[in-house]
């Protein structure tokens, strides 16, 4: 049975977890894992092709700024804001 | 009520009386189906009413994944729970243009993650055919919404199935184009390269319409695919056509009894009716949940990695960047969003990519080929849409694997690539079951000739 530490997994996910939900976590994860562990079985050749298969084509936009005028409305899901800018605390290295 | 019979009433009673009763309606919503009420832009579309247009006056539900211009965009999560959308998604554009009147946003899944609606922020959806019941997720807002007949139309996102499953469950019908046929642009990424938006309504006609309208090449979306979309009297052309249909026995071992006596009886009655049916084989079954469970969570953990309590919705202050993120993400976050995007960051993580993250697009990729090479022989492949019947609201919250299985027959399309619709079968006690097609790529014709063969049997109208 496949066991995953939840714990290891926070910092890289950015969610910090309390003892409580860790540990339900930890067990979910056990049963998710121990159920999907089933695509080990499938054989797949060498030569798989990672990328989407499908013909999807790149678009690429031109890099130029252009004023768009919707920078009151963006701010408006931001948390905080000032003035025209997202607020955020400052931190002098990691502490604020 | 079909989008003619609504459209009738609105030229009885005048537009603006009709949307004033179906405002009235969704303010008073008893199935928790709403999210918020969409008064301001509802009363902005009546301002611009033309009567020359195909959907003009008809109510509309969005999935509160999906922009709307100056509303709330909650994505059913508390952590954007007073986020105004800045822009119209394209879909929402293309809706407006064509006259129709977005009422309100639909509860749905947290971020689009669920397949039975109980995984809002905002509380379990009610099933509009019995309340005790779940009306299938993630967009079973908008699946109650219109088995409610307070709309016609909704729209829903369909990443594994959460428009076809969601449909089944409701009685309703339930499509999901072509990758890339309808723009993306608009709708909050869950797993990209599955993501589409498709519409659900009572009847495929009405379907096919909306469909017809919101499909097509947006520049604003890179994998939107610039090739010509039927027009809706080509689709609606295809009522009387007949088929040859791809009928995969062997996986109706999966499938509660109900289900699949409705649809072998239903397969009997089409080969009566002049369709062709042919048993065909498919090799890739158990492969298909597992193979969604690790490539889904692994795009989204990387796609809600931007809610991070600097930039949209709420913010948990803390005494380090760190954990001003962390508390936001654990704050803002439910159990079945968490869950994902833990499995997601591990089937990534190295070590682990090449056993889980690899295999799965390896799957998918042979998913593809497989589905691909059988409707060379056939117009669509059929089968049940659900391998389950709805269950109350409660009873399989902790059966995690319960609930994964809910997509096992909408998943291949989504992994795939394909155009698929969901379309009602029989009514058994309060439900309904339902049978599911599938098309070659750019094939909707196919899928909708299918819709319509189904309704032509059953000959019945709601």
């Amino acid at each position: 049975m496949t066991q995953i530490n939840a714990r290891a997994l926070e910092k890289m996910i950015g969610i910090s977890l309390s003892e409580a939900e860790a540990d339900a976590l930890q067990a979910q994860l056990t049963t998710i894992f121990t159920y999907v562990e089933k695509i080990k079985e499938f054989s797949c050749d060498a030569h798989v092709q990672f990328a989407d298969v499908r013909e999807i084509e790149t678009i690429v936009h031109e890099d130029v700024v252009s004023e768009n005028g919707c920078a009151q409305e963006i701010l408006k899901g931001a948390p905080l804001k000032e003035r025209t800018y997202i607020a955020v605390p400052k931190y002098i290295g990691d502490r604020v | 009520m079909t989008i003619a019979k609504r459209k009738l009433i609105a030229s009885e009673e005048g537009v603006a009386t009709a949307i004033e009763a179906c405002l009235e309606i969704v303010h008073h919503d008893v199935y928790n189906a709403i999210v918020s009420v969409t008064e301001l832009t509802a009363k902005e579309a009546l301002s611009r009413h033309s009567e020359n247009t195909p959907l003009a006056g008809v109510p509309v539900i969005i999935k509160d994944n999906i922009a709307v211009r100056g509303e709330r965009m909650t994505c059913a999560s508390k952590l954007l729970e007073h986020y105004v959308a800045p822009y119209d998604a394209t879909v929402v554009e293309r809706l407006k243009h064509a006259g129709a009147v977005i009422v309100a946003k639909a509860n749905m899944d947290e971020f689009a993650m669920g397949s039975s609606s109980e995984r809002s922020a905002f509380g379990a959806i009610k099933n509009p055919l019995n309340p005790e019941f779940v009306p299938g997720g993630s967009s079973g807002g908008s699946a109650a919404v219109v088995a409610a007949d307070y709309v016609p139309v909704a729209l829903g996102s369909d990443t594994g199935g959460s428009v076809r499953q969601p449909a089944a469950f409701t009685g309703t019908v339930g499509f999901k184009p072509t990758y890339g046929r309808i723009s993306r642009y608009g709708l909050t990424a869950f797993a990209s390269s599955l993501d589409q938006i498709g519409p659900i309504t009572q009847t495929v006609e009405d379907s096919a319409l909306v469909y017809s309208i919101i499909a097509g090449h947006d520049p604003k979306d890179a994998t939107s695919l610039n090739v010509e979309v039927e027009s809706y009297d080509e689709l609606c052309a295809q009522k009387k056509r007949k088929l040859t249909i791809g009928v995969p026995k062997s996986v109706l071992t999966h499938v509660e009894a109900v289900i699949k006596e409705d649809f072998l009886t239903m397969c009997d009655i089409l080969e009566k009716n002049g369709h062709t049916l042919r048993d065909i084989d498919i090799g890739f079954m158990e492969y298909v949940v597992p193979a969604y469970y690790i490539i889904a969570p692994a795009e989204a953990s990387s796609n809600l990695a931007r809610f991070d309590g600097i930039r949209y919705g709420m913010r948990v202050d803390g005494t380090t960047k760190d954990s001003l993120v962390s508390s936001t993400r654990d704050k803002g976050f439910g159990d079945e969003v968490k869950r994902r995007c833990f499995t997601g960051a591990y089937v990534l993580s190295s070590g682990y990519n090449d056993q889980y993250y690899k295999k799965a697009l390896a799957v998918k990729q042979a998913v593809r080929k497989e589905l691909l090479a059988l409707l060379e022989k056939v117009d669509v492949i059929a089968w049940p849409t659900t391998p389950q019947m709805p269950f109350k609201i409660g009873a399989k919250t902790d059966d995690i694997i319960y609930l994964y299985m809910a997509d096992l027959f909408t998943i291949p399309a989504n992994l795939a690539g394909l155009p698929a619709i969901a379309v009602p079968m029989q009514k058994h006690g309060d439900f309904y079951t339902s049978i599911h097609f599938m098309g070659k790529p750019l094939a909707e014709r196919d899928v909708f000739a299918a819709g319509f063969a189904i309704e032509n049997v059953r000959g019945w109208s709601k």
